[in-house]
This record gives structure tokens, sequence and C-alpha cells, in this order.
């Protein structure tokens, strides 16, 4: 739990800070990445690009929607 | 131009602008230095030692880090040369040209996504099961042949093929390999190449399946953690579906930390009255496979599958990151002779045939894989930022691969040979062996517990009370083995069979033509750990080895536990003790190495139902439209049950195979699995050749050449041998010579009945392999002189347009990709730069 609310601070108050802050950073930026944690703000980003002023989908819908459409891919 | 980024002049002559002057890549300028020069010539100088002291240095045994330094310093050079070298000379990426994932950019299958993290997916999706099986199969043609192949395969064919295949289909919109095998090659031989992947994918199943239900068999613990991760899966599924959707790596920790919990708590299973209950036949797991295969492809993907993966994902990373550890630390030495007598003959008890073919097509993933061919094709292709990330992602992850494989084999050789075979050799074979043994008079003591001691003929210190094996104790061990098989056996009668395991097979390895690392006869030899002192261990020898070993992974028996993944699980245990918890953490890791090889076979077996069961859908839709309907229930349940008989008919056959699953089957998935990598490369030689590269042709084609030699040969073998233990048809016309010549009862005419079947359906499906590939062979053969002929380079490639994005092509950002990509973020058109890591929300 202590990394997540980790997780959690580094993405509330990113600064300006010593190499080790920033590799923790980084870290963490990957992580969200890799796992598809940040698909929520890539689509908000997005949405506001293509369709400002236009209401996006609320969090649960968008991860509702997003949630059946993709089937993992298995390998030997 | 942009504010506060200044290049120097010579950096600014190497930046590639598109017609708006916006940065879209950089020309190539490596200079050679001193220092590199030096350091280079070390990494060769390492690898060169690495390897010299792997195949040439003999007399003490060999220490297992020097796989790891072999096998990294070669990795170094071949990325860095031949990988480069194939870049510049096919596949000319080209910066200036907008990939698929630029090109659409709609936020979901064509996703513009970090090179690092794409990296991640990519090996995610290629590794599994595959490199750690494989390799463990073969060691037992020594360590050496398995080395080689894995090292030198992968950077000469395997890395090439995914590299390949991911550009090729990259530059076609993500397309598909079945479908440029149709553009490329043509209809005809693209829908056999269609069809002949989808058969080969039910063989493929079924072998990874039989692995995970003879990891399972009679194992209350394993039963009951891998059962566990169902559950946990399903919980992760609600969590993210009701509670808090999107919160992926909370949720994965969670599910990390449950699993955990599933193996601590699986030995207490164990201990616990309803122990028995969970210890289920092979018969009983195949049926619980097929039902979870059936139930996991058509219920929604978002209650099981998705999330299975995250818990699978990070289990691999962690898994992996463990077992090198493990190996850099603990530094095993390696027990297995370099290339033992198994190499040249067919006598080997875990899979029939000499090194040439069968090394090749048994060590398939983390050297050569076909599978690989349809990530890097469909999934990896759209989601690419740049050309010239290709290397890194295709070459490197795959190189990733093989060093997981190298590492399954570096620990599985560290296990005594005869601890090795014992659990490696068919029930069937080692009961051969001791009736064998009785003809030659080996003798046989008991201690004080019981246990049976062997002493061969030449032996000289044999005790006065051994006295020579008989048939009839063989006898009664098979009966007592068969009884405790049974599913209705009590639990005393399945402990009188796993001790009658351990004892037929303590006596059965000392039969085995073939000598260890020191060039002695094998026995089961155990370090038996103190618990409380790691540098302490007692060695244990023959029936008491293999108890003990038993009973320290926390396991009812080990013998006979073929199919790899519990070979490579005691052997990681063996290693992971010494750093983690000691004796009392043996059993946890055994369990932890079981566990999630079944978690990454399981994710391969849903996961591929369902993509196929699509396909089926396709297919018969062409004449029942109704079909198509993905919302059309009955449909999609009759596929699926189609799809899960398929592959669950082949799984039963080799759980109940007389002779072993594992012994007759799994040459037949390593045929299938390298018959995918000819389809792949032949389209790769043919794409080369389309293309007007015909004098670099040979890259693909040496590959091609060695998969074709090798997976022809072993098929020709597998169907016309004279030698039963290798020819299907030839085991059959011998069983079927049995049947007719009569005075076969009980067990025998079932085991007779069942050999005459199976075989009879192996035989056939290597034929229809064979055929399938001779086929698409030719077709392409065909197309290449066609193209040669008419000079016909017209090609199916997308159409040129201009990329308007950057990011840097290597692993770690130079400094002027650094400053470049600075510049991007304020010249750069803000769609493409959504999700970069820079970018403030």
């Amino acid at each position: 739990m202590m990394l997540l609310t980790a997780i959690a601070e580094v993405e509330a108050k990113p600064k300006r800070s010593c190499c080790i802050r920033r590799a923790w950073r980084s870290c963490c930026w990957f992580l969200r990445e890799a796992s598809g944690q940040n698909a929520y703000a890539h689509y908000l980003a997005r949405w506001e690009l293509e369709h400002p002023g236009e209401e996006p989908l609320g969090e649960r819908e968008f991860w509702r929607m997003r949630m059946g459409e993709h089937a993992a891919e298995g390998c030997c | 131009m942009s504010v506060g980024i200044r290049y120097t002049q010579a950096e600014e002559q190497y930046i590639i602008r598109n017609k708006d002057g916006v940065p879209v890549g950089t020309k190539p300028h490596t200079h050679w230095t001193w220092w590199k020069v030096v350091l280079w010539a070390l990494v060769a100088l390492a690898g060169a030692v690495g390897w010299w002291m792997l195949a040439v240095v003999r007399g003490e045994y060999v220490n297992a880090i020097w796989f790891v330094v072999a096998a990294v310093c070669s990795y170094a050079i071949a990325y860095r040369f031949y990988a480069l070298f194939i870049q510049r000379k096919i596949m000319k990426p080209d910066d200036t040209n907008a990939t698929p994932a630029e090109r659409v950019n709609n936020g979901q299958d064509f996703d513009l996504t970090d090179r690092r993290v794409l990296y991640g997916h990519h090996f995610a999706a290629i590794a599994g099961a595959g490199p750690l099986v494989g390799p463990v199969l073969a060691a037992q043609m020594g360590y050496l042949p398995g080395t080689i192949w894995i090292i030198v395969g992968v950077c000469l064919a395997g890395a090439v093929q995914d590299m390949l295949v991911l550009f090729f289909s990259m530059r076609r919109g993500g397309r598909s390999l079945g479908q440029m095998a149709r553009d490329e090659i043509g209809p005809v031989g693209g829908t056999v190449a269609m069809i002949g992947v989808f058969v080969m994918l039910m063989i493929v199943l079924a072998v990874l399946a039989l692995v995970c239900v003879n990891a399972m068999t009679g194992s209350p613990w394993s039963v009951f953690s891998i059962g566990c991760t169902i559950l946990i899966a399903l919980l992760m599924g609600c969590y993210l579906r009701f509670l808090r959707p999107g919160k992926v790596l909370e949720i994965s920790i969670i599910g990390f930390a449950l699993l955990i919990l599933a193996i601590v708590a699986g030995s207490w299973v164990a201990q616990s009255p309803i122990a028995d209950a969970l210890s289920l036949s092979g018969t009983q797991l195949t049926v619980a496979v097929m039902v979870y295969g059936f139930l996991a492809a058509i219920l929604p993907v978002w209650l099981l599958l998705t999330p299975r993966d995250y818990l699978s994902t990070f289990m691999k990373v962690g898994t992996i990151v463990i077992l090198a550890v493990g190996i850099v630390v603990v530094q095993p030495l390696v027990r297995m002779a370099s290339v033992s007598e198994f190499a040249t003959n067919n006598a080997g008890p875990v899979f029939a045939g000499s090194l040439f073919p069968f090394l090749f097509i048994t060590i398939a993933c983390g050297a050569l894989s076909g599978m690989h061919a349809t990530v890097a094709s469909g999934t990896t292709p759209k989601m690419i930022q740049k050309e010239s990330q290709v290397r890194m992602i295709g070459y490197g992850g795959m190189l990733m691969e093989s060093f997981v494989a190298i590492m399954a084999l570096a620990a599985a050789v560290s296990l005594s040979t005869g601890t090795y075979f014992a659990m490696n050799t068919s029930q069937a074979g080692i009961i051969r062996l001791d009736t064998q043994a009785v003809a030659d008079g080996v003798m046989v003591s008991t201690n004080a517990n019981g246990e049976l001691a062997v002493h061969l003929p030449g032996d000289s210190n044999i005790p006065a009370g051994a006295s020579a094996l008989t048939q009839a104790q063989v006898d009664q061990w098979n009966t007592e083995i068969t009884a405790g098989a049974q599913s209705s056996a009590s639990p005393e009668q399945k402990a009188i069979g796993n001790k009658a395991k351990s004892a037929a097979a303590a006596v059965a390895v000392t039969q085995l033509q073939v000598t260890d690392a020191q060039g002695n006869k094998p026995r089961v030899e155990w370090d038996q750990p103190v618990e409380g002192n790691l540098a302490a261990t007692v060695q244990v020898w023959d029936q008491a080895a293999l108890d003990q070993i038993a009973e320290d992974v926390g396991e009812q028996s080990i013998v006979s536990r073929t199919g790899g993944a519990p070979t490579l699980a005691v052997a990681m245990s063996n290693i992971l003790h010494r750093i983690f918890g000691g004796k009392a953490m043996m059993g946890f890791w055994y369990h932890f190495a079981v566990m999630f090889e079944a978690l990454f076979i399981l994710s391969a077996v849903d996961a591929v139902t369902r993509v196929t069961r699509f396909q089926l859908s396709d297919a018969i839709g062409n004449w029942i439209p109704k079909f198509r309907e993905p919302s059309w229930r009955p449909g999609a349940w009759l596929c699926t049950a189609i799809v899960v008989g398929s592959w669950g008919s082949l799984l039963l056959m080799g759980v109940t195979d007389p002779n072993g699953g594992i012994q007759t089957l799994f040459p037949l998935f390593g045929i299938a699995n390298q018959l995918i990598a000819a389809i792949a490369l032949m389209v790769c030689c043919v794409v080369v050749v389309r293309k007007g590269f015909v004098k670099w042709v040979w890259i693909p084609g040496i590959a091609l050449a060695w998969d074709v030699s090798t997976t022809f040969t072993a098929s020709w073998e597998k169907i016309f041998s004279d030698d039963p233990a290798l020819g299907y048809w030839k085991q059959w016309s011998v069983a079927n010579g049995k049947l007719a010549a009569g005075g076969v009862e009980g067990q025998a005419l079932a085991d007779l009945h069942a050999t005459v079947r199976n075989t009879f359906i192996q035989g056939s499906l290597s034929i229809a392999f064979l055929v399938m590939s001779a086929w698409v062979l030719v077709t392409a053969i065909m197309r290449v002189i066609k193209t040669l002929r008419t000079h016909d380079t017209s090609t199916s490639e997308d159409p040129y347009q201009p990329s308007d994005y950057y990011a840097p092509s290597g692993f770690l950002a130079t400094k002027l990709e650094k400053k470049i990509e600075a510049e991007y973020l304020e010249v750069g058109d803000p769609k493409l730069l959504i999700g970069h890591a820079e970018v403030k929300k």
C-alpha cells in the first residue's frame, strides 16, 4: 500500500528534484503506461483535442467500454 | 524555430526534417572511437571465454555462470552488428515515412506507444512456457547442443524472423501473417498456410496443456494453488469492473500478493484431509482444463482473460529476474554431460531421435519460434512509433526470450543426471528398463527405512545383504504403481504406489546408456539441504534420494513427471532456497515455479482458443452467414466447443498414452511450431525478393533452409522410420501385429489398442503437416521464380506518407536524440504527443 500512495503522490506533484526521484518517477510512469492504467488520461487528452467543448465519457463508462474489447494474446 | 534548444552545426546536419521543418529522425552517425573499439573487443573476449569454458574446458564441473556470460556477450555482438547489418541491407527503415500508429492514431489498437513500453508488451506477448520447457527436455542430449542452438539459432534465425516479420507487417498497416502470405505468395498457398497454422495451433495447445496437466497430476498443492489463480483472476476482474475501474496497478499488486498466499496456503492444504480430494488423475485434470478452456473462451474478457493476463505478466517478469539472480548468485555447477550419448542414437527416454533433426524441433521458443510471427504481425506493428525502432523491439525482444531459455537450461542441467532422467522417463519406460536390469543381474539392498539401494554388477563394495533384482519384484512394482494411479485409489494405495515408483526409477536410471559430466553411469543423487545451515548438505542416493526430493519440495512423488515443468521447478527450488529462505522454502519455490508455468500455459490455452474460435466462426460464416454474427450465442458456443474438442481430444490422447504423452507428442508439437516458422520465413524471403534485394535473400534464407531441413527430416523420420521408438507408422504396424497375433489381455490389450489409435492419429497429422508445408514451400518458390523472371517488384506495402512525428530509436536516447525530443515537444502535433512521458496534463 505504501507503494501505491507513493505512486499517487508522484502523480500529484511533479517537481524538479534529484536523480533518484527522477528515476523513481520514470519507473512509476513506465509501470502505469505498461499496465495500461494511463489509458483514461490519454483518452481525456485526446477527447479534448478532437472534440473540444463536448463531454467525454466518465471514468467508469470508459473502462467498461474498453475492457470489453481487448482479448489478451498468448504465445509459446 | 524552437526556443531554448541549440544544436551545434555538426548536430544539425544529422537531423532529418520534413517539409515543415519538424524533426522526424536522425541520419546514421556512429563514429568509432578508441574506447568503443576497446569495449567491443572486451565484450568479444568475455564471450569467447564463456564459450571456451562451456565447450572446451573439461574435468571439473562447469559453473553455470558461463552460460550467462556466453549468452549475453553473443547477444550484444549480434544485436550491434548482425541486426544492424540486416537493418541497413534489407529493411532500410525510413523515419520520414509515417508508421501505421502515426497514420491512424485512433488511441485504440493503433496507438503510438513509447518504445520501452512497447518492448515490454512485445516481450510479454511472445514469451511464455515454451522457452522454459523445450530446453529442459533437450537436456537429455547434454547441455552443449542446446546451448549452441539457443544462442546461435536466436541470432541467425529466431530474432531475424521476428524482426523481419514485424518490419514487413508494419509497412503493410499491421497485416497478419496469414494475410501477408496470401498477398505475397498467392491465394492458394496462403489459404493452405492458414489452414495449416490452425491445425498446428491445436497440437501446440494440446502439448502445452499436457505439460500443465503432468505438473498437476497427483499434486494437491499444485491443483490448489493453480485453481486459486482462476479465483484470483475472477476477483480482479470484478474489482476492475465494479469497484475501482482502471486501477490496474493496485489490483495487480493485490493479485500478486494473493498468488503468493495461494502458494503458501497450498502447503497447508496438502497436509490437510482435503488433500486426498485434490489429488487428481490425469484424465480428471484433462476434463478440468477443457471445461476451463471452454468457459474462459465464452465468458466476457474482462472477467477472466484480461485480469489473468495482468497476473501472468507480473509473474513473468518477477520469475525471470529471480531466476537470473539465482543463477548469478548461487552459480550452480553443471552435472549433465556436455554432449550425451542420446545425441547420437534413438534411445533417449525423454523423446526419441538423434541430435539432427530432433534437437532443433524440441527447442523452438528461445531459438526460433513460428508462434512469434503471429504477434510480430498484427499487434505490435500497429503501435510502433518510428521505423528505426523495429530492431530494438523485434530483434531485442527475441534476444530476451532466448536468455530465458538459456537460464532454464542452465538450471535444469544443474540437477544430477540420474534425478533428471528419473523425472523425465515415462512409467512404461521405467518398467522396461527395470526388466533389462533383471537380465543384467543388478543387485539391490534395502536400508533401515526400507529404501532401496542399487548395486551394479561391477561395483566394488556390494553389502552382504544385497540380492539380485527379480522379475517378480519388478512386476510387483508395476502392479503397485498401476493401482496407485487409479482415480479410485485409497491414500494408502497411492503411498505404496509412490514408493514403488521411486524404487523402480532408481533402478531404471542405472540402465540408461548414458554418462554424466564425470563420465559415470547415472545414479539418482540429491544433496539434501540441512535445516538452518545453508552451506551443509547430506548426500542421499537412489530411492532415498527420490523420496527425499519429493519430501523437500512438498510433493507425493517426483518420478515420471514428464513435460519439463516439474524438472525446472525442482532445479529452481534447489537454486533459490540457497538465497531465499533456506530448506523450509523449498516447497514454496517448487510450487512457485510450477504455478507460473501453469499460468503461462493457461493464458496461452484460453487466448488461442478464443482467437481460433473467431477464425473458425469466420470460416464457417462463408457458408452459413449467421456464424459471422458475434452476438449469436449458439454459434459462438458451437465453435468454441469444436476448438476445445480438437485440442482436448489430442490432450486426452497424450494423457492416456501408454508410452507417456510427452515422449510421443512433443516431437509433433515441435514440428508444428517450427513449420509455422518456416511459413513465416518463406513469406520473408518472398518479400525480400519482391523488394528487389535478391542479393540479400540469404539472410532469411539460411534460417529458412535450416528450419526446412530440420522439420522436413524430422517429419520424414516420424513417418517412415523403421525404428518403432521413432516412426509413428512403424509403431502402429508393430502394435497391429501384436494384436493380430493375439494372446494379449487386460491392461496390455487396452494399451495396444490405445497405441494403434494414437500412432494412427499422430502419423496422419505428421503427413498432413508435411504435405501442407511442402505445398506452401513450393508455391513460395514458384512465386520467387516468377518474380525473378518478370522483374515484377510491385509491392503490397502501403504507399509512402510523410511523417510528422519524432521519437528516439534505441533503448537509451543519445544526447542529440534528447535534444530533438525536447524540440519536438514544442513544435510537434499535440495529437501525436498524447501519452508522451514529458507532456504535462
